[in-house]
């Protein structure tokens, strides 16, 4: 309620002059902690639209809402106004020259777009006016024109800025200025000071102590020149009689102690803060340089100890071979691989795997040559054969014996297995042979288990052979015999004698002594019946 | 190659201070009665547009010899003191040319005439065809029509009629002063040279250019910057596709300074 603890008085007038239609607008509000006036001079010719009324409703419509002395509220109103002048243009460009004052009834703050002007006056003489947004105000501001022409001058209404303009609309917006009780503000459109000199008005405002009567005086001044031509023109006048008594401790003293300290103290807070801020920025730097050296360094051990373990690994590994040891050398070159792989060293990589590779090959030949996998053995040492060409590290010779050795006992196998089956033939003869070759190979490289077997063969054969020439005998003997009966049967004793004889011949030879009984039997008996038949033939004998 | 590249740096050295485009329809009449023409010779570059009226052949022969004046003059101008005193002469010329020509005939045309010389644009105008501005991004009118209603409006300012009165008065848009029969009333000369800045456009045109388009629509063209020529096409175009009923014939002439 800062306004029942102050006194302002306004009043105002707006005339057309001696055109048809008065494009200026003014308007004002008074409210219970701030309060508002603006005025503003229509500069386009377009009859549907009072774009100076448009704007000035806007502003007042954002400013009821929200009272403020904020200069960046109060810009936003007036850009808001100056965007919806510019959406407002659909025949001619709407133009809007504006003046806008706020107080809390103690400071006051003003915005200005154009060239419609405040002036402030204090203990009745002239302090200070707004400056206009025009070419004239540029020509005074470089000194090519005085305070005194401004007001006439031809350049006074080019505007370089007013709401609604097509870009780069920049309205000024003044600081805070204090009040003091007997201030007088006029707020006035160019139609009015372009026929005015300032002296003039600071006169009237001298002279004269009511609002109403200042306004009334300067349109008579206006009007007592007679020109042929007079614009729209609009006048607001403000006393402010008594402004709100702010906390004179709090805003005198106070603030200037407040001011000093700030002063001294501020500008030590922040240097400290920069200090401490850059400080830290250089530990900062300097921190991540150290990480940075001590990652490298260590980059560089891991490195060097990675090569290290790589040689180490290696030449174990390549040791191994020589010796042999090919499952434990194969676990030495994976290793100096991976040591490789961390060292990026792709030649070491590949010739380490190249060489486990090779390792494993020979190795897992050894394995298959102990499960007696002779063929896969020697596909096996075939291929390393073929690899490890490139390596010094692997005996040749060693790897020929191998394969020398493997490719043996698969041909004692081989023959082994003709034997057998001219064993299954029954062609002893030819599996003895057989066996024979494969046995005297196995001894050669010392296939011990292959060689005990052969021996058991050929024995078994040699065996199976004589079996088998007594059945061909006994064979031949009962053939004999058969024919002897045959014989007898036909009554050819002799014949039959004889086959039995040769009979008897092969049964001693195979000392059957049943069946030698058996046949001379059988001969005795045949004897008996040749000499009955020529007993026949000579009865008397 | 070497011819090449000295006739390119020459072309670029005799780069023409002012580009020129102009374009014209008929719109719903019967008859063109606008005329223009540009002129170009050592002091500097005119621009002039006459929009005739009378009916039938009359309108263009008045229009068409106030332009012929306008160039004829301008052809041998020489070094003149003042252009106030060209406008005013030639003027004069083309109006004792007009009644001659029309023998007592109900005749007569508007006249519009820009001439750039140097930096300096001077312009002259009598009844209501138009002379704009289009510099910054801005358009501004140059020129007041000379119509009836500018004396309605003194007229409610001093208090013989009332606003209505004003408003709804049909004859608002007549001449009321233009080269022809009558003697002309009014002639509209710049007092002092505008100053043209590169890039700065002087539009001069028909009624019948800125009574179809609003001057936010011509804005919308001119800002796109482009070549005269080009943007006169579009302000055409844009009328023809408005295909307003009663469309007079459009003129439209613009220079640009470089």
């Amino acid at each position: 309620m800062r306004k029942q603890s102050c006194e302002f008085q306004t009043d105002f007038l707006t005339e057309a002059g001696t055109l048809n239609v008065n494009k200026d607008y003014f308007a004002f509000a008074e409210l219970d902690d701030f309060a508002c006036y603006v005025i503003a001079d229509g500069l386009d010719s377009d009859e549907d639209n009072e774009s100076a009324e448009m704007v000035v409703h806007h502003i007042f419509e954002a400013f009821m809402e929200k009272p403020t002395m904020s200069r960046r509220k109060l810009k936003s109103y007036l850009m808001n106004a100056h965007k919806l002048l510019k959406e407002a243009s659909r025949n001619v460009r709407l133009k809007v020259s504006l003046t806008m004052l706020v107080t809390d009834y103690s400071k006051i703050i003003w915005l200005v777009a154009g060239n419609s002007r405040l002036y402030h006056f204090r203990k009745g003489i002239f302090n200070f006016r707004s400056k206009d947004q025009s070419i004239a105000q540029m020509l005074l501001n470089s000194r090519k024109i005085t305070e005194a022409q401004i007001n006439s001058h031809e350049e006074r209404n080019n505007l370089n800025n007013y709401l609604g303009k097509l870009n780069m609309f920049k309205p000024y917006i003044s600081r805070n200025y204090e009040l003091k009780d007997g201030d007088v503000m006029l707020l006035c459109t160019a139609g009015f000071w372009e026929n005015m000199f300032d002296y003039e008005i600071n006169n009237a405002v001298h002279s004269l102590n009511e609002p109403m009567e200042l306004i009334d005086n300067l349109e008579e001044m206006l009007l007592e020149r007679q020109n042929e031509v007079v614009n729209n023109y609009t006048i607001a006048a403000i006393f402010a009689k008594k402004v709100f008594p702010e906390n004179k401790l709090f805003n005198t003293q106070f603030k200037e102690t407040l001011k000093k300290f700030a002063v001294v103290v501020l500008p030590m807070i922040l240097i400290g803060l920069i200090v401490m801020f850059v400080n830290r920025k250089i530990n900062d730097v300097k921190q991540r340089e150290l990480a940075k050296i001590q990652a490298v360094k260590k980059r560089e051990l891991a490195k060097l100890s990675a090569k290290k373990n790589e040689e180490q690994h290696e030449k174990k590994g390549d040791q191994l071979v020589a010796e042999g040891e090919f499952a434990a050398a194969l676990n030495e070159y994976k290793a100096a691989r991976e040591a490789a792989e961390l060292l990026k060293d792709t030649a070491k990589m590949d010739s380490n795997k190249q060489k486990y590779e090779i390792t494993k090959m020979i190795n897992d030949a050894d394995g298959y040559f102990s499960s007696k996998a002779y063929e896969r053995a020697m596909n096996g040492y075939l291929d390393a054969k073929v690899k490890a060409a490139a390596f010094p590290e692997y005996d040749k010779k060693e790897l020929l014996k191998k394969l020398a050795k493997t490719r043996d006992y698969i041909k004692v196998i081989e023959i082994a297995r003709e034997g057998e089956n001219a064993l299954a033939r029954k062609e002893y003869t030819t599996a003895q042979a057989c066996f024979r070759e494969a046995l005297r190979i196995a001894k050669s490289v010392y296939f011990e288990e292959m060689k005990a077997e052969l021996e058991n063969k050929l024995n078994d054969t040699d065996s199976r052979q004589t079996e088998q020439a007594k059945e061909d005998h006994l064979f031949k003997g009962k053939l004999l015999e058969s024919r002897g009966d045959e014989l007898v049967q036909q009554k050819r004793f002799d014949d039959a004698i004889s086959s039995y004889n040769k009979a008897k011949m092969v049964y001693q030879e195979l000392k059957m002594s049943d069946s030698i009984l058996n046949i001379n039997t059988k001969i005795k008996a045949a004897q008996e019946e040749r000499d009955k038949k020529f007993l026949w033939i000579f009865p008397n004998n | 190659m070497l011819k090449n590249f000295v006739n390119s740096v020459k072309s670029i050295i005799n780069r023409p201070e002012v580009l020129i485009g102009y374009a014209q329809i008929l719109g719903k009449r019967k008859e063109q009665e606008d005329s223009f023409a540009t002129f170009n010779n050592d002091f500097g570059v005119l621009g002039v547009l006459a929009d005739g009226m009378g009916g039938y052949s009359n309108g263009k022969m008045a229009s068409s010899t106030v332009v012929n004046a306008f160039v004829s003059e301008f052809a041998k101008i020489g070094n003149p003191e003042s252009l106030e005193d060209f406008f005013i002469n030639t003027a004069n010329l083309s109006y004792s040319k007009v009644c001659e020509k029309g023998k007592g005939i109900q005749t007569g045309t508007t006249l519009v005439s820009v001439i750039i010389h140097d930096k300096n644009l001077y312009w002259t105008s009598i009844g209501d065809s138009a002379i704009l501005l289009f510099s910054n991004g801005e358009l501004i009118n140059l020129n007041k029509k000379h119509i009836f209603q500018a004396i309605l409006e003194k007229e409610y300012v001093m208090g013989n009629i009332t606003k209505e009165e004003m408003i709804n008065n049909p004859k608002k848009k007549r001449l009321t002063s233009f080269l022809g029969y009558d003697g002309f009333r009014d002639i509209d000369i710049c007092k002092k040279p505008i100053q043209m800045r590169r890039g700065d456009k002087v539009i001069i045109c028909s009624d019948g250019v800125y009574n179809s388009l609003t001057e936010i629509e011509l804005e919308t063209v001119l800002i796109r910057n482009n070549p005269p020529m080009k943007t006169t096409a579009e302000i055409m175009e844009m009328i023809e596709t408005k295909n307003l009923p009663d469309q007079d014939n459009a003129t439209i002439v613009i220079l640009e300074k470089r």
